[in-house]
């Protein structure tokens, strides 16, 4: 991937470039390569992303091989595959690697790889901290996953309800690797949703205000936010689920006293955001494929930016619709009944500005945009099952049925997970320079839509005809037969989908490697934001110049004009106003090796709470060493060509601040903030 | 920080703000003379100062929340810097300093939790549930 | 980029900064700072769900043991003298600040040490409670009310250590390079978290301390 190659230092930098930078003695700073070691430091947004992908698809098979062992024990009456116990943690997993480890790092892989692209930004505000985020990631779900060769995952659901999720009733350590798993993954959220909201707020370019920014920065910036508040209450949840269990805290402990009402506020508080961090992405991906191939700009821009910025402000004052069944009295039963039926309106407006884009555009039924069709055909589905939850009397019907299960399947498979695919086939070239294959692709969205409504459409059925959630089987004369089978063929549907997308990945790059590797252009969609206006693959240093933005959908109206009767006509090609890459001589940050070392920590640590206290300091040793070679690194690797910088660099220059400065103060406050974040471990060990 | 494109002249608005050191120590003093007060009123309920001058639980709780908001609020003006820094950083800490009192007094109602009451009842499952095993207890 | 025209200026930034030589972000605030408050935002929802876990449970106090209620334990008098400690540690951690702007290098570093000092003054009051309390058979599995409260204040208590190590971090680690005005901004950085951690203390001391219950 390294594309660029450094400019050799000259002059008084070749003596400086005698001695490598060590800091600590040892682990030499690396240098840009082209050989594996590169990906294990590298502090380029494009590379993160693309590992956040590659990780995150690596727990989807994990996660999807899961799903089918659901389904395969409810295939029939009195299913024997799996054993009660065993059933309950490959749901629960289920459930926790889908969501902590698929569907939120599929999302943080685009945000990374897009979001400094489409603001015109040569990388995020902290490219250490940036890769810090991916590592801790990668590692907490490792650990998080490691509990099946340790004695079993967690098993009491996703939210791990107490006090069922007391060591009385959940006696093996599945749920305390679920509670440190998650809070080793928080860590990782919190780190990137500072550095992404940072990245955002201080980083454009000249001309790109705030809302001339792309609608999939806009939803991820929502979504930064919300995790930025979010993840410190689920902290605190599971901080106080992890004390009960390792050190016999009381939070949860119902013999004395304690009520366990409180893990579920403190966990919806967190989990209904949490719902909106897991669609806004999506939603965000979609609005920029239907205008693409709509041939339309977004219908009615502002009301998506605000509708979805009303989603992260409701998203906040909903959470105990999650809570109707649980006593939580009437009065608040009918507030957040009515503040849920609310939330539909922001989120109805979005489908009928998609629908508005769609409406008399020049369509291309391309695969992006068939899932993006999917996404609003899907997700409305899902969400008027959803407004059917906040009618309180409905809900106490459909509380822990299949109804539920069948609902929340429509909005994060249909809504979220169908968006991320659409973002594969649209973003692909621009980040592989390849093309998937279309006719492929097809397939592959049709198996997995028929798939998915033939899987989680009659689970509807099922939840209405009375089949509880989370039972491992259910007798033959209880009429569930039917439509369990159903849902059963159609979940191998759904995976032969994923399967043809694999193949789809493989068979493209073999073909277009036969045909001698062709480049598909700046823009093979004819499409609108700043990502677009740099070769494919991304150049290293994502644009040669910065680009001095003075509309929305910025390099549309570079390649589109008017004539005389206003009509829209070509002015020029992408080629013509894309940049090539061709700049070599920009300066970027430069690789570390501290990120991995200081997150490989924070599992030894956690396996130290649970298995010996003495683990933890080897662990914490590895912390410590970690963040203090980060802050005695400098953030740019002062032997790498450092004067060279690019020749439109002025004082001003944004790119100058995040990439030329030698800044002690940007040291030694990343090293607060990653101490910050680390802190919370600390105070574990 | 309102966009005022007139003050050209006033170009380092950061640094001139700043209070000197004298008026941080005046700060501070009265930040001592509030926490002064805070125990003052702490003492008055113990009856530390003759039981003429209990004060009413009410006022106490009142009172203390009061005095704590304005030392807050005195920190952050202040000491952080917030009155004189751009005011996108203002709205970014009241964002998450509003969104927690929000959230987490919603929850604690949600608990018929009472920062008034000074003891905590239960209030039972449902309406009416201490009631009927009174009455059950009773008959 | 001063080639930019007139048309582009107005849009340069929508929160209206002024070119006053911190122009190099949008905002016109570093991105240090800003990740700074960023995080003490963020922080804010974490101390506010200890703060009210603590409330739920802060009547739940009979279980297990022989006293009546946090007023048998709590000694105010002490209790007062150290808050009242990290209230000034706020104090001389804005006047190292002062002392960096003006480059004058000595006091800063003084100052930041005393800031430390009585920070760790602090810490040490908080060790000598929680030792009372357990020698008075107040231990952290007691009731929900010991849990509640040792982890909240706890958590305090680390963010405390935290800005001890970062306050010695930035005196010693700046001993070669100096602490020099173009320092300021890390010394900034570093008092922002310092008195966020005392405001905390603010809260926690009238919400759990002075707040009489039943």
């Amino acid at each position: 991937m390294a594309i660029i190659e450094r400019p050799l230092a000259i002059g008084a930098g070749d003596e400086a470039g005698a001695t490598a930078d060590r800091p600590l003695g040892d682990l030499t700073r690396p240098k840009q390569s082209d050989s594996w070691k590169d990906w294990l430091s590298t502090v380029d947004h494009k590379k993160i992303g693309i590992m956040y992908g590659v990780a995150a698809m690596f727990f989807f098979v994990i996660g999807g091989a899961e799903a089918l062992l659901i389904r395969l024990q409810l295939a029939t009456p009195n299913g024997t595959l799996l054993s009660p116990e065993v059933y309950n943690q490959v749901f629960t997993m289920h459930g926790v690697t889908m969501i902590f480890l698929v569907i939120m790092p599929l999302a943080a892989a685009f945000a990374n790889y897009l979001l400094p692209l489409q603001i015109g930004a040569r990388d995020v505000a902290f490219p250490r901290m940036n890769a810090l985020s991916f590592w801790v990631f990668l590692f907490g779900g490792l650990f998080l996953n490691s509990a099946w060769l340790l004695g079993g995952g967690a098993d009491g659901g996703w939210f791990n309800y107490s006090p069922n999720s007391s060591v009385t009733f959940s006696p093996s350590h599945g749920i305390d690797f679920y509670a440190l798993g998650l809070q080793i993954t928080g860590i990782a959220s919190l780190v990137s949703a500072i550095n992404l909201i940072t990245t955002v707020l201080n980083m454009r370019p000249k001309g790109m205000s705030m809302f001339r920014m792309p609608i999939f920065t806009w939803m991820n910036l929502v979504v930064q936010f919300l995790l930025l508040f979010a993840v410190p209450v689920i902290s605190v949840a599971l901080f106080e689920l992890t004390f009960d269990r390792l050190f016999g805290a009381n939070f949860f402990n119902t013999e004395k006293g304690a009520d366990p009402l409180l893990w579920q506020h403190l966990f919806w508080i967190f989990g209904h955001p949490e719902v909106y961090i897991l669609i806004l992405p999506s939603f965000g991906i979609i609005s920029e494929v239907i205008p693409t191939f709509s041939r339309k700009p977004i219908f009615g821009y502002s009301f998506m930016v605000f509708s979805g910025i009303a989603i992260g402000f409701m998203g906040w004052g909903v959470w105990a619709h999650h809570m109707f069944v649980s006593g939580i009295g009437p009065i608040s039963v009918a507030a957040f009944s009515l503040s849920t039926m609310f939330i539909a309106v922001p989120t109805g407006v979005k489908i009928l500005n998609w629908l508005a884009t769609i409406w008399g555009g020049r369509l291309r039924f391309t695969t992006a945009m068939l899932f993006a069709v999917g996404v609003v055909s899907m997700f409305t589905i899902g969400g008027l099952s959803g407004v059917t939850h906040s009618i309180a009397p409905a809900d106490t019907q459909q509380t822990d049925t299949y109804y539920i299960v069948a609902h929340f399947h429509y909005v994060i498979f249909g809504g979220a997970l169908l968006g991320i695919f659409s973002g594969f086939y649209f973003w692909w070239p621009k980040m592989f320079g390849y093309m998937l294959n279309e006719r492929i692709g097809k397939w592959n969205f049709w198996l997995q839509i028929v798939g998915f409504n033939v899987t989680f459409g009659p689970m509807h059925i099922l939840g209405l005809q009375g089949m509880s959630r989370r039972i491992d089987t259910y007798d033959e004369d209880f009429g569930f037969e039917f439509w369990n089978l159903v849902a059963t063929v159609g979940s191998f549907i759904i995976a032969a989908g994923i399967a043809i997308f694999f193949y789809n990945i493989a068979y493209s790059r073999k073909e277009w490697k036969k045909a001698g590797m062709p480049n598909p252009g700046p823009d093979p969609w004819d499409a609108r934001s700043l990502e677009w206006m740099t070769a494919s693959p991304t150049p290293e240093h994502n644009f040669d110049e910065d680009i001095i933005v003075e509309s929305q959908d910025e390099f549309w109206h570079r390649k589109y004009g008017y004539d005389e009767n206003n009509n829209v006509v070509r002015i020029a090609t992408a080629e013509e106003v894309a940049q090539d890459g061709s700049n070599h001589n920009v300066h970027l940050p430069s690789p570390s090796y501290f990120p991995i070392v200081l997150s490989l920590g924070l599992p030894i640590v956690a396996y130290g709470l649970i298995y010996s206290l003495w683990l933890c300091i080897p662990g914490a040793a590895l912390i410590i060493y970690g963040m203090v070679g980060w802050i005695f690194e400098h953030p740019d690797d002062p032997n790498a060509a450092h004067d060279h910088h690019d020749d439109h660099g002025d004082d001003d220059d944004p790119d100058a601040v995040e990439a030329g400065d030698v800044d002690v103060d940007e040291v030694v406050a990343e090293a607060e903030l990653v101490g910050a974040g680390a802190e919370t471990e600390a105070d574990n060990g | 920080m309102t966009a005022t494109e007139n003050h050209v002249d006033t170009h380092d608005d950061h640094d001139h703000g700043h209070p000197s050191d004298r008026s941080y120590v005046g700060i501070a003093i009265a930040l001592a003379i509030l926490t002064a007060v805070e125990i003052a009123m702490f003492v008055a309920e113990k009856g530390g100062f003759g039981d003429a001058l209990v004060p009413p639980a009410w006022s106490l709780k009142i009172g203390l929340i009061a005095l704590m908001i304005v030392k807050f609020f005195i920190v952050g003006a202040y000491f952080m810097h917030l009155k004189f820094d751009d005011s996108i950083l203002w709205k970014l800490f009241a964002a998450g300093l509003v969104l927690a009192v929000g959230v987490y007094w919603i929850m604690l109602s949600a608990f018929e939790f009472s920062f008034w009451n000074d003891g905590y009842e239960d209030p039972g499952f449902w309406d009416g549930q201490v009631e009927f095993e009174q009455m059950v207890e009773d008959s | 980029m001063a080639s930019a025209t007139a048309v582009v200026d107005e849009h340069v930034d929508d929160h209206g900064h002024d070119d006053h030589g911190h122009a190099e972000t949008n905002t016109g605030i570093s991105n240090n700072k800003l990740a700074m408050w960023l995080f003490l935002s963020s922080d804010c929802l974490l101390f506010g769900a200890l703060i009210s876990s603590f409330l739920l449970y802060r009547t739940n106090i009979s279980d297990g043991t022989e006293f009546e209620g946090p007023g048998d334990v709590f000694d105010i008098p002490f209790t007062s003298l150290s808050s009242f400690i990290l209230l000034m540690s706020s104090l001389t951690m804005v006047l190292s600040l002062s002392a960096v702007n003006r480059d004058d290098q000595r006091a800063g570093r003084i100052w930041m040490l005393c800031t430390a000092g009585l920070g760790m003054l602090f810490i040490g009051g908080q060790v000598f409670e929680f030792t009372e309390f357990a020698g008075k058979g107040l231990g952290y599995t007691t009731n929900t009310w010991t849990s509640a409260f040792y982890t909240l204040t706890g958590f305090h208590g680390v963010h405390v250590s935290v800005g001890i190590l970062l306050l010695l971090g930035t005196v010693f680690g700046t001993r070669n390079s100096g602490l020099g005005k173009e320092k300021s901004e890390t010394v900034e950085l570093v008092g922002l978290y310092w008195h966020f951690v005392d405001i905390v203390w603010v809260i926690i001391f009238t919400v759990i301390y002075l707040i009489p219950i039943g």
